[in-house]
C-alpha cells in the first residue's frame, strides 16, 4: 500500500496530461489556438483562478516548510560598541560561499564573517539555512524543537577565538580549531538554550546532557587571506583531500567527526621512593568543547597550504605540533601603528587599597568591589581563593584608545615570601575604547599570603599584526610594549 | 487489456510514461519508501519527508523524458534529484515546491495515519542495521553511507572519499559483509 496515495494519483493524472499535450498534433495545436484567441476572456479567467489556488497552495506549503525559523541565538548580554570585540557593524555580516557537508547529514556547515565597531573581524561559525548561519533545534538546543535557529551579528562572545585585527586591505587571518562539537552547530550559548556536550570531568557537575558521541565533530575553519589557493586535509576516512580556499579570503572549513584524545596509561611505579608501590594507571585527558585559535593554522587535520605564488607550508600533525608551529599567516598588510612615545605615554599612576573580607565580581568581569552578605544586583560572589586584598590601579589615559589596536596592560611582581603564591606577571589589561584624558582604572586581588611591598607596572601595549582579538601579552602580532608608569604598594 | 509493468526495467517506466501514465505510477511504487525514508533520515520529520517527496517525484516526471541510461541507474538519477532538492531546501529554509507547481499537483495532504506510517518507516530503517553502521570501521562506514543510504554512485564516492572506485567496491562490499554478519549475530 502507497504511503502517498494521493500523491501517486496526482503524479499519474499529472504524467497524463503531459502525454496529452504532447500528442497534441500541430494542425490541432494550431485550431486549439484559435479557439483560445476566441475564448480569450474566459481563459484569462481561469488562469487568475488557477494562480489564485497556486498562491494558496505555496502560502500553505510555507507555513508548513521545513525549520521554521526559531528564536535567534544571541549574546547573554548586548554587546558594547567600545568593549571587548564590540559589536557588530550593521550591514557588515557576509555570508561566504562555502558549504561543507556534516558526516551525519542535513543543513551544510558554513561561515560567515561580521565586522565590528572595534576593528575586528570575526567569524560566524554554524549550519546554513534561510541565507546565514545559525543552530539546528536537536542535541538537546532549544528543546529539540527541530527549527532553525540564525545566529545574530552580535553573537561574538560565545565564538571562542573567531576575532581578529582587520589589515589594511580589508583582510582578517584567524585560524580556529573547535572539538567535541554537537552536530546542532550550538557553541557556547546562554545555559537555558539547552544543547549536549561531550562528557567530561567538571568540578561543579555537567550543565549540560552528554552527547553521543556520533554527534560530536571537531571542526577547523578560519580565514587564510587572498594569497592562498588551496589546503590539503584529513578527511573523516583518513584520507588527504585537497580543498580550494574560498573567496578573497582564503576561507576554509573541514568538518570531521571528533576524536575523543586517547587515554594515557602509566605503567605501575615498582620502585616507589616512598611509601607503597603505585599500581598502573590510566589518565583520560579531560575533554569537553574546547578552542584554539590564532593567525597561524592550528596543527592537525590541516597539513598543507598552498599560495599564488606556488609554495606550500606544510602544518604539523596535532601529535608534533609542539615542535614544530603550525602555518603563518602570509600577506597581512599592518594597519599603521599610533606613533607615540614613552615621553607622550607618561602618567602618573594611583593606587588605591580596598581591603574588604569577601568580594563581588560583575557578571561582565570589568569590576570587584568588597561586598557584604548581600550581593549587589548583577554581581556574583567571588569564592574559592584565598584571602586577598583588593587594590586600584589608576591614570589618566594621555592618548586615545580608539579601536582593538592597542590596550594597557597592568603587571605585578610580588613580594618575595615564601608563603607568597603569585609570581609576577600580567594581572590585568584594559579591554575597551578610551578616550584623552579619561581614568582608566584596574582592580585585582593580592593574596594576604604575599605580605610586603608590591611593585607594578602599566605599560601601552600596540596590535599592529595578525593578531586575535585577545589583550594578552606575548601573543603573536603584538610590536613592544612602551611603559607608562609604575607603581608599588604594600600588602599588610 | 493493460499491459503488465510490474516487470518492465526501471529506466523502461521512465520512457514508458510518455505513453503510459500508469508506468510512472510504478516507477513511484518501487521507490517511494526508499525516497520517503531518505528525506526522513535527513529531516525526521514525516510531514516534510512528505513534502520533499512529492517535490522529487513531481521534477523526475517533468524530466523523465530527458533521462539517458547510459549514464547511470534510474534509481541513481532519482536519487540525484533528491540530493540537489534536500541541498536546497537546508539552503533556502523551505521546501520548494516549482515542480509540482508547474505540473498543476495539489499540496500532499497528510493524515495522522500517514504520518505515522512514515515515521515508522524511518525509524525502521534507522533501527538496528544504521546503530551497527556506526560501529563499522570509518572508512566503511563511509562507503556504506554514500552507496546505499545516500545511494552515490562509486565514482562519485570515489572522488569524495579521495580513492579510486575500486577500494570504495571493497569497502562497500566488506561493510555490508560486517553488517550482515553482525546483524545475524543480534538476532
Amino acid at each position: 500500500m502507497s504511503y502517498l496515495p494521493q500523491l501517486r494519483a496526482s503524479l499519474v493524472e499529472a504524467a497524463a496530461r503531459q502525454r496529452d499535450a504532447a500528442l497534441e498534433l500541430p494542425g490541432r495545436a494550431a485550431a486549439t489556438g484559435r479557439r483560445r484567441r476566441r475564448s480569450g476572456h474566459r481563459g484569462r479567467v481561469v488562469l487568475v483562478t488557477v494562480a489564485l489556488v497556486l498562491l494558496a497552495a505555496a502560502v500553505a506549503l510555507a507555513a508548513t516548510g521545513i525549520f521554521e525559523r526559531g528564536t535567534p541565538v544571541g549574546p547573554r548580554v548586548p554587546p558594547s560598541p567600545t568593549t571587548q570585540d564590540g559589536a557588530a557593524l550593521p550591514g557588515s555580516a557576509r555570508l561566504l560561499p562555502l558549504r561543507v557537508a556534516d558526516p551525519g547529514g542535513g543543513a551544510a556547515w558554513g561561515l560567515r564573517v561580521v565586522r565590528t565597531t572595534r576593528g575586528l573581524t570575526c567569524i560566524q561559525l554554524g549550519r546554513v539555512g534561510f541565507g546565514t548561519v545559525g543552530v539546528l533545534g536537536q542535541d538537546g538546543a532549544f528543546g529539540n524543537d527541530g527549527r532553525f535557529h540564525p545566529l545574530s551579528d552580535d553573537y561574538l562572545a560565545g565564538l571562542p577565538l573567531g576575532c581578529s585585527v582587520t589589515d589594511t586591505r580589508g583582510n582578517a587571518f584567524q585560524n580556529v580549531l573547535v572539538q567535541a562539537v554537537p552536530a546542532s552547530g550550538l557553541i557556547g550559548g546562554p545555559a537555558s538554550v539547552g544543547g549536549c556536550e561531550e562528557a567530561h570531568e567538571s568540578y561543579s557537575g555537567p550543565r549540560r546532557e552528554t552527547c553521543p558521541a556520533v554527534d560530536l565533530r571537531d571542526i577547523y575553519y578560519g580565514l587564510l587571506g587572498p594569497d592562498a589557493v588551496s589546503i590539503t586535509h584529513l578527511t573523516a576516512t583518513g584520507a588527504l583531500a585537497t580543498t580550494p580556499t574560498t573567496g578573497a579570503d582564503g576561507a576554509y572549513l573541514v568538518v570531521l567527526p571528533h576524536t575523543t584524545p586517547a587515554c594515557v596509561t602509566i605503567p605501575a611505579e615498582r620502585h616507589a621512593r616512598a611509601g607503597r608501590p603505585r599500581p598502573q594507571r590510566r589518565i583520560c585527558p579531560s575533554s569537553g568543547q574546547q578552542a584554539t585559535g590564532g593567525p597561524a593554522v592550528e596543527p592537525g587535520a590541516i597539513r598543507t597550504v598552498t599560495y599564488r605564488d606556488g609554495h606550500t607550508c606544510h602544518s604539523p600533525p596535532a601529535r608534533l605540533a609542539a615542535r614544530s608551529p603550525g602555518c603563518p599567516p602570509v600577506g597581512f598588510v599592518s594597519p599603521p601603528a599610533q606613533p607615540v612615545t614613552a615621553a607622550q605615554l607618561a602618567a602618573p599612576i594611583t593606587v588605591r587599597e580596598i581591603p574588604g573580607r569577601v568580594y563581588c565580581g560583575s557578571r561582565r568581569g570589568e569590576l570587584i568591589e568588597p561586598c557584604g552578605a548581600r550581593t549587589p544586583r548583577g554581581f556574583k560572589r567571588l569564592a574559592g581563593g584565598p584571602p586577598s586584598l583588593l587594590v586600584e590601579v589608576s591614570f589618566s589615559s594621555r592618548i586615545a584608545i580608539p579601536d582593538s589596536h592597542s590596550y594597557y596592560s597592568f603587571g605585578v611582581t610580588g613580594a618575595n615570601s615564601p608563603t607568597c603564591t603569585i609570581n609576577s606577571g600580567q594581572f590585568g589589561s584594559t579591554d575597551s575604547d578610551i578616550r584623552v584624558g579619561a581614568r582608566v582604572s584596574q582592580r585585582f586581588l593580592i593574596p594576604y599570603s604575599c605580605p610586603g611591598v608590591a611593585h607594578g607596572t602599566v605599560s601601552y601595549v600596540p596590535t599592529t599584526g595578525p593578531a586575535s582579538s585577545m589583550s594578552v601579552v606575548g601573543l603573536p602580532g603584538q610590536t613592544a610594549s612602551i611603559p607608562v608608569g609604575q607603581f608599588s604598594f604594600d600588602v599588610p | 487489456m493493460a499491459p503488465d509493468l510490474s516487470n518492465a526495467a526501471d529506466h523502461d517506466l521512465l520512457v514508458l510514461a510518455g505513453e503510459n501514465p500508469e508506468a510512472f505510477g510504478v516507477f513511484y511504487d518501487r521507490f517511494e519508501a526508499d525516497v520517503l525514508a531518505f528525506f526522513w533520515r535527513a529531516t525526521r520529520r514525516a510531514d516534510l519527508a512528505a513534502d520533499l517527496t512529492g517535490e522529487v517525484f513531481a521534477a523526475a516526471l517533468e524530466s523523465a523524458r530527458a533521462f539517458r541510461p547510459e549514464l547511470g541507474s534510474a534509481r541513481g538519477w532519482l536519487f540525484g534529484i533528491a540530493r540537489h532538492e534536500l541541498a536546497d531546501t537546508w539552503e533556502r529554509g523551505r521546501v520548494e515546491d516549482r515542480a509540482r507547481r508547474r505540473l498543476g499537483l495539489e499540496p500532499v495532504a497528510l493524515d495522522d495515519e500517514a504520518l505515522v506510517r512514515i515515521d515508522d518507516l524511518g525509524g525502521a530503517v534507522t533501527g538496528d542495521a544504521l546503530r551497527l553502521l556506526e560501529r563499522l570501521p570509518e572508512d566503511q562506514r563511509a562507503a556504506v553511507e554514500g552507496r546505499v543510504l545516500e545511494e552515490r554512485d562509486y565514482e562519485e564516492l570515489a572522488r569524495t572519499l579521495s580513492c579510486s572506485e575500486s577500494v570504495v567496491r571493497q569497502r562497500v562490499s566488506r561493510g555490508l559483509r560486517s553488517l550482515r554478519e553482525r546483524l545475524e549475530q543480534t538476532r
